[in-house]
């Protein structure tokens, strides 16, 4: 069975930490990287109150589940000093390893600033929620082309495009030219060619296998890449070696 | 055995299909596993004259006969459409006739759709009702198509219950919220492609699980929407599903069988107690 670490993960209690961690490791996944983002009620605009609970769950799932569940330290970045000060906690007291950020606001918007600049003082990565909707994106929503603005001002900091960007041939192409850029094949778009595109533009070693469970099947997720015309080293790069490498392991 | 009832061949404009040609689709069937496929035209959801995507679909089926479930495509709203019918079905052998509403400018309450059913209805031919083929988020900006309203699909569920129908390409949350609707009616099927996780099933159960309880095994179609989507995907899906294998293998092929055969769903079916 070949090890798989899922980078996109999302727990909100108690049973969707049980059920998701019994669902990964039979499935032959070694690691999980997660962030709570409560309440999922369609904002995503936590308060500093908020986003320090969530991080609390997490880092109570991490001791929970030693060397299998790893965190990302959610913030809402229109609260600057509180997202700074929670940063420091997450990674430095939590030992998380990275940012996450949803739809606080627009990753363009001039609250990313600093956020930004800790990251790069600290070399850890920044998982960036992002999905190009035809039909209209949620408020504070970020679309490929501000990941790619925000990649071009920050080139010391590896972002990760979650979900390829939604529309993922827009995703693609928005951040190809940007290594700094990896992507992550969370979500619920199981378009056929995906992958392959993905790894014939911007390389395999540039892709991340998540799932963005509970939201989403893992099994789903996972035949994105056990199905792509793909080679099993590159398939190993993306369900493992990747993230392996990312992560510091 | 598995059966793959969501399946198309043909050209599409907004993005190159890879397996999209008979070839390709052949041989990712045969990597896949798949034993037999329901084959719907991809060109003619498109296309003005449906008919050009028949007759690929068609040649599709004398060639490769022992896998290749050929559905034809007719727009109600188009003129002609009965000759092309009659064609399909009394000289090339089409098994199923797979309607794309949305994407043909008709509502199901028109006439146009009610005289393609009771022609259906007719020769005892499965009509399929394609709710989507993309996600709405990722269609080209110049053609946004919205999905087929289930529960007009309902009322014609429950207007002609002498002819099969399938609703394709559902979400559960699009599904269940037409239960009430569909759960008085024995002569439907639903498949699986577009049922991907918690989105479409609150709370932390597979999507299956949650499907068998509400609506029964006996209804549910394993189809994988290639080649716009992984196979892999909607087969695994199945495959690692907390169900019987006895459910599992209705939703593989059982129930498929059963819609070619001209089976309802029977009346003592039902959902889980």
């Amino acid at each position: 069975m070949m090890k798989i670490i899922d980078t996109h993960v999302h727990l909100c209690d108690d049973e969707s930490f049980r059920h998701t961690c019994d669902l990964e490791q039979s499935a032959g996944v070694v690691k999980i990287v997660v962030s709570c983002l409560e309440p999922c009620d369609g904002d995503y605009k936590p308060t500093p109150e908020q986003f320090r609970r969530n991080n609390a769950r997490v880092h109570e799932w991490m001791r929970r589940e030693t060397d299998f569940v790893e965190g990302w330290a959610y913030v809402n970045p229109e609260h600057e000093r509180e997202s700074l000060d929670e940063i420091d906690r997450a990674i430095n007291e939590y030992g998380m390893k990275g940012i996450k950020l949803e739809c606080g606001c627009v990753c363009t918007d001039p609250h990313y600033r600093p956020i930004m600049v800790i990251a790069d003082s600290l070399g850890i990565p920044v998982l960036q929620h992002s999905w190009f909707k035809i039909t209209g994106c949620i408020p504070g929503e970020s679309v490929p082309h501000d990941i790619a603005a925000l990649a071009r001002d920050f080139p010391g900091v590896t972002i990760i495009m979650a979900h390829m960007g939604g529309d993922w041939q827009r995703g693609i192409k928005a951040v190809r030219s940007l290594p700094n850029v990896l992507v992550d094949t969370s979500g619920s778009i199981v378009d056929c060619g995906m992958i392959e595109e993905a790894v014939e533009e911007l390389g395999a070693e540039r892709i991340l296998f998540g799932t963005d469970l509970p939201d989403i099947d893992f099994w789903t997720n996972l035949g994105k890449i056990e199905g792509a015309a793909i080679s099993a080293e590159q398939k190993r790069l993306i369900l493992y070696g990747n993230a392996s490498r990312l992560l510091g392991e | 055995m598995i059966v793959d009832f969501f399946t198309g061949t043909g050209h599409w404009p907004f993005r190159k299909l890879r397996h999209a040609d008979i070839r390709g689709l052949m041989a990712l069937l045969g990597s896949e596993g798949i034993d037999g496929a329901f084959v719907y035209p991809i060109s003619s959801i498109l296309a003005k004259d449906c008919m050009e995507g028949n007759r690929e679909v068609h040649q599709a089926a004398q060639d490769h006969p022992s896998t290749i479930i050929p559905l034809a495509c007719v727009n109600p709203a188009f003129p002609g459409w009965e000759a092309d019918f009659a064609e399909c079905f009394e000289k090339m052998g089409f098994r199923g006739l797979r309607l794309f509403p949305t994407y043909h400018g008709y509502r199901l309450e028109e006439r146009f759709f009610h005289d393609v059913v009771e022609a259906a209805e007719e020769k005892q031919i499965p009509l399929i009702l394609s709710v989507r083929i993309e996600d709405e988020r990722q269609h080209h900006w110049l053609v946004k198509v919205p999905p087929l309203d289930l529960e007009a699909a309902a009322g014609a569920i429950a207007d002609f219950p002498r002819t099969t129908f399938v609703l394709s390409g559902a979400t559960y949350p699009e599904l269940y919220s037409a239960r009430q609707s569909l759960e008085h009616a024995d002569n439907w099927y639903f498949d699986i492609a577009r049922m991907q996780g918690r989105h479409d099933n609150p709370g932390p159960v597979e999507v299956l699980v949650r499907a068998i309880d509400d609506f029964g095994a006996e209804r549910i179609l394993f189809g994988s929407n290639a080649p716009f989507q992984y196979i892999r995907s909607s087969l695994l899906k199945v495959l690692h599903a907390p169900i019987g294998e006895d459910e599992r293998d209705l939703i593989l092929f059982g129930n498929a069988m059963r819609l070619l055969a001209g089976g309802m769903r029977s009346k003592a079916d039902g959902a889980r107690q």
